[in-house]
């Protein structure tokens, strides 16, 4: 792929400027603060968008810093072409309208992007941390005193995250930091306390039922024991037809009796009463009348009251005989059986009747003894039981409770350890993968641009770069400030070559007065794309004409 | 040496006194910041108000182990000292010198003669002062240059037997000079006072102690920073620390959750500033999760309140398909497409934890 037009719509500094580029070199110059750097950044800005906030990798805040001056827009457009096909990219970076979109120049449709705001997988696959570490270049952005370790860093973290910008062993530090927040010795020292109590009491429902079942046995044993008894006794009874006589008093202190009942058979018929009979009831009743009659007579009363009274009392006589002889069922025209009701009634009244009839059945105290010691130390040892179940479950909800805590902090550390686990594992795959031929290419790089006077790197077990000059290992901080700047690019190349899988625009904004221009245009054919862009404040027409090298110029 | 005061009480079996040190008179703190001409005057003002203290409470004896001056002092700043230490009517002020203010020979210190109560202990020397009346005896050693590098004072034993003996030492760094505590602790003195550390520290319980500046200095002497107060009674010595100074240096940490606007920030950081004390020096420490889009603006909070620094060190919430699509290739792509099966409590807590550690680390 490669660009065929610029338009910084609105964009930095600039305001709808065009740059019109071509397949292979290009170089645009400019003086110091011509915007050379702002170009460099349109490319990537284009292509993947730029933060709205510093995101890894991101050292400056570029949404600030290219912010149209004096604008309201913040646009951009870019014509490329990509296997043959060209298209256009529109870009629109402020933070409230954000988009991109992509037409296709021949037919003039809007090509549907396959991710929001990003080209990928539509026009190229490379991401953008692979596109910003390999094919956009540009000088560390450190002051020299710090390039011996900015180039170990850069080196370091890239054979282990396949990226400078992730530091995988801070990574880790900042989750083992992390992971320190969840461990809670107070709580697993309570909790194994809470254990180690639980595990020392013994099955408490066990226990509990254990006793119960003990009870029930001596009762049933009791029971049976007090059934034959009865059973003796009833046959007895039946035997004699009498009760069981007294004991003498000698016995009875060392003897216990219980009542028992006693079912004995009475047989004897009811007498008949007088006053069932209604003619002696009806006589009572004659009577009365004629005593009172009598009674008002010898008083002398008047006649009219002698005949209320004789009326009133032949009435209140009437009335009870009748009422009598009807509770007698002398003039009832009812049927005389009793109902179901009334029938269970009377049988009931007959059972208690004979209930008073009892029997004295001895029991030996000895055996009354045993068993109610027996049923008093299983009460105690049910009670003792019923606080060990209670003590239990008390401290098992402690402990479930203590468990549940346990258990949040538990997960929150599991992944902890699985994050760890991963990042590392995944850095080694890395390393793995990359370590060697990184170092192999850093080494035909720099004794490239170097012209053989640093004939390699090496890299020690903590990832720290090493040169090697005349066969021997040297610290980077040994170097010159010009030789770091070669390394780091030497780096950066090595980076390119070995991660770049597409042929997408270099973009190398570098301050080339350092390098040998034959020997650096030499290191980058050896990455293959279509175009190279080249920023630049020397002006190098002149030689690159003196090599016969094509190329594309444009003057900011 | 030895040098005798007037008494002016009777001896007495109970007597108070107020040890400081390291107030750096003299010393600009901050003095790049807006608030830093404040705080060269504050640590007179703060030293005044001690000496008022002082006089309050009827001290018989103001303690000075070292560093009064951040700078051997002139003869002004001298006569600034000696005019106000004179509004004390009874307490007698012993002052020992410092790596920052020591006594060189014919120095205004060395040649200045008080007309307060006071002595300044001699450079380069050990002296003795002893006062009848309290039946005291203090021990001290001023530094005649700005660093000896070894221990001048772990061999001194005290000098008045029967009488209560204190030592005034200032150092206890390899640079200053280093002090074998342990010995000086056992040397049979009832209370070291010592000096030329800003943080306090009790060594030994009633015995033993570095008073720490009367002010913080700078933006790592967070806490609070005072003098002590002892009582002798018997020859029995009590001693408590009191805070003192007149504003502290705050780290002020803040997590920022999820979905708090910039608005929300700044008016949760004011009015953690107003309840804390608006005279404090801030550093805001800024940990959690930002939004997406929010900054803050701290501009105002910046003119309103001393704030040292702020620290920000939040992430932005992340939008984990940008953070894939951005990085497929990478140690963060990777992780994150590890996790791409995985629906388990543990499995997106991790993912959560390994993207905020990759994020929160990452070089920026």
């Amino acid at each position: 792929m490669y660009i065929n037009k610029l338009i910084l719509k609105e964009f930095g500094k600039f305001n709808n400027r065009e740059l019109k580029f071509k397949p292979g070199l290009n170089v645009v110059y400019g003086r110091k603060d011509s915007g050379k750097t702002t170009i460099g950044e349109f490319v990537p800005g284009m292509l993947y968008g730029i933060d709205k906030q510093r995101s890894i990798g991101s050292r400056q805040d570029h949404y600030q810093m290219r912010k149209p001056v004096g604008g309201k827009g913040y646009l951009g457009k870019m014509y490329v072409t990509n296997g043959g096909k060209s298209h256009l990219l529109e870009r629109n970076f402020s933070r409230t309208y954000d988009g991109a979109a992509l037409t296709e120049i021949e037919t003039g449709k809007a090509v549907q992007l396959k991710h929001n705001n990003s080209y990928n997988d539509i026009l190229f696959d490379t991401d953008k941390s692979t596109y910003m570490n390999s094919m956009y270049i540009t000088d560390a952005p450190v002051p020299e005193a710090e390039l011996p370790d900015y180039i170990n860093t850069y080196t370091g973290h890239m054979i282990e995250a396949q990226s400078p910008d992730i530091n995988k062993e801070n990574a880790i530090k900042y989750l083992n930091h992390e992971r320190k927040k969840y461990i809670d010795k107070k709580l697993e020292a309570e909790l194994n306390q809470v254990k180690g109590e639980l595990d020392e009491f013994p099955d408490v429902d066990k226990n509990l039922e254990d006793i119960r079942e003990e009870r029930r046995e001596e009762l049933d044993a009791y029971n049976i024991e007090i059934a034959r008894l009865k059973r003796e006794a009833r046959q007895l009874l039946d035997e004699e037809k009498s009760e069981i006589p007294d004991e003498d008093e000698d016995r009875e202190r060392e003897r216990i009796f219980l009542e028992v009942d006693a079912l004995v058979e009475d047989n004897e018929p009811e007498k008949k009463k007088l006053s069932d009979n209604p003619f002696i009831i009806m006589l009572t009743g004659i009577m009365v009348v004629v005593v009172v009659m009598l009674m008002t007579h010898l008083l002398d009363f008047q006649k009219s009251v002698q005949q209320l009274f004789a009326i009133c009392t032949i009435a209140f006589v009437a009335i009870t005989i009748i009422d009598g002889m009807y509770r007698k069922g002398i003039i009832s025209g009812d049927d005389a059986t009793p109902d179901e009701e009334e029938f269970e009634r009377t049988l009931y009244e007959l059972g208690r009747a004979t209930e008073s009839r009892t029997v004295r059945i001895e029991i030996d105290k000895e055996f009354q003894d045993n068993h109610d010691a027996k049923l008093a130390e299983l009460k105690a040892r049910e009670e003792i039981a019923v606080e060990d179940r209670d003590a239990y479950y008390e401290l098992k909800d402690r402990y479930k409770k203590l468990l549940e805590r346990f258990n949040i902090l538990e997960t929150e550390k599991n992944a902890i350890d699985m994050a760890i686990g991963k990042i590392k594992g995944i850095s080694s795959e890395i390393s793995a993968n990359l370590s060697t031929s990184l170092i192999a290419n850093i080494s035909e790089n720099i004794c490239a641009i170097t012209e053989g006077r640093i004939n390699g790197v090496s890299l020690d077990e903590e990832n720290h770069l090493s040169v090697i000059i005349n066969d021997r290992a040297a610290a980077l901080e040994a170097l010159d400030t010009d030789s770091l700047k070669k390394l780091y690019l030497a780096v950066r190349l090595s980076v390119a070559q070995l991660l770049k899988t597409e042929r997408l625009p270099l973009v190398m904004d570098v301050n080339l007065k350092a390098y040998q221009l034959t020997t650096l245009l030499n290191c980058l054919s050896k990455i293959d794309t279509d175009q190279i862009i080249l920023l630049t404040d020397v002006d190098m027409r002149k030689s690159l004409d003196e090599m016969s090298i094509n190329y594309e110029y444009v003057e900011l | 040496m030895e040098i005798k005061l007037d008494g002016q009480q009777k001896w007495r079996n109970t007597m108070k006194f107020i040890h400081i040190s390291d107030v750096y008179l003299g010393a600009s703190p901050d003095a790049d910041r807006a608030w830093g001409r404040e705080r060269k005057t504050e640590l007179l003002d703060t030293f005044d108000r001690l000496v008022d203290l002082a006089r309050e409470r009827e001290v018989d004896l103001l303690l000075i182990s070292g560093n009064l001056y951040d700078t051997p002092p002139d003869t002004a700043e001298l006569d600034r000292l000696d005019a106000k230490l004179s509004e004390l009517p009874i307490t007698r002020t012993i002052i020992v010198a410092g790596n920052h203010d020591y006594i060189t020979e014919d120095s205004a210190a060395d040649l200045y003669e008080f007309s307060s109560n006071t002595v300044v202990m001699p450079g380069d020397s050990f002296s003795n002062a002893y006062m009848e009346d309290l039946n005291v005896c203090i021990t001290g050693f001023s530094y005649g240059k700005p660093g000896y590098g070894e221990d001048m004072v772990s061999d001194i034993t005290p000098q008045m037997e029967e009488a209560v003996n204190i030592l005034l030492a200032c150092g206890g760094t390899s640079e200053t000079m280093p002090f074998d505590l342990k010995k000086i602790a056992g040397a049979g003195f009832d209370y070291c006072g010592l000096g030329g550390i800003r943080k306090p520290r009790h060594i030994v319980k009633n015995k033993m102690a570095y008073p720490g500046a009367l002010e913080p200095m700078g933006c790592m002497d967070t806490g609070r920073r005072g003098f002590i107060y002892g009582e002798i009674e018997n020859g029995t010595v009590r001693i408590k620390w009191e805070p003192f100074n007149y504003r502290s240096y705050v780290n002020l940490g803040f997590e920022v959750k999820e979905g708090y606007s910039a608005e929300k920030i700044e008016s949760i950081l004011t009015g953690q500033m107003e309840k804390m004390g608006s005279q404090n020096i801030y550093r805001i420490l800024l940990s959690g999760e930002m939004g997406k889009g929010v900054k803050p603006d701290f501009s105002a909070l910046k003119r309103a309140y001393n704030i040292y620094e702020i620290l920000d060190q939040t992430y932005c919430g992340f939008n984990k398909d940008k953070l894939y699509l951005d990085n497929r290739s990478n140690l963060l792509g990777s992780f994150i497409e590890s996790f791409d099966d995985k629906n388990d409590e543990i499995s997106r807590k991790a993912l959560e934890y390994g993207i905020s550690a990759i994020w929160a680390t990452g070089e920026r």
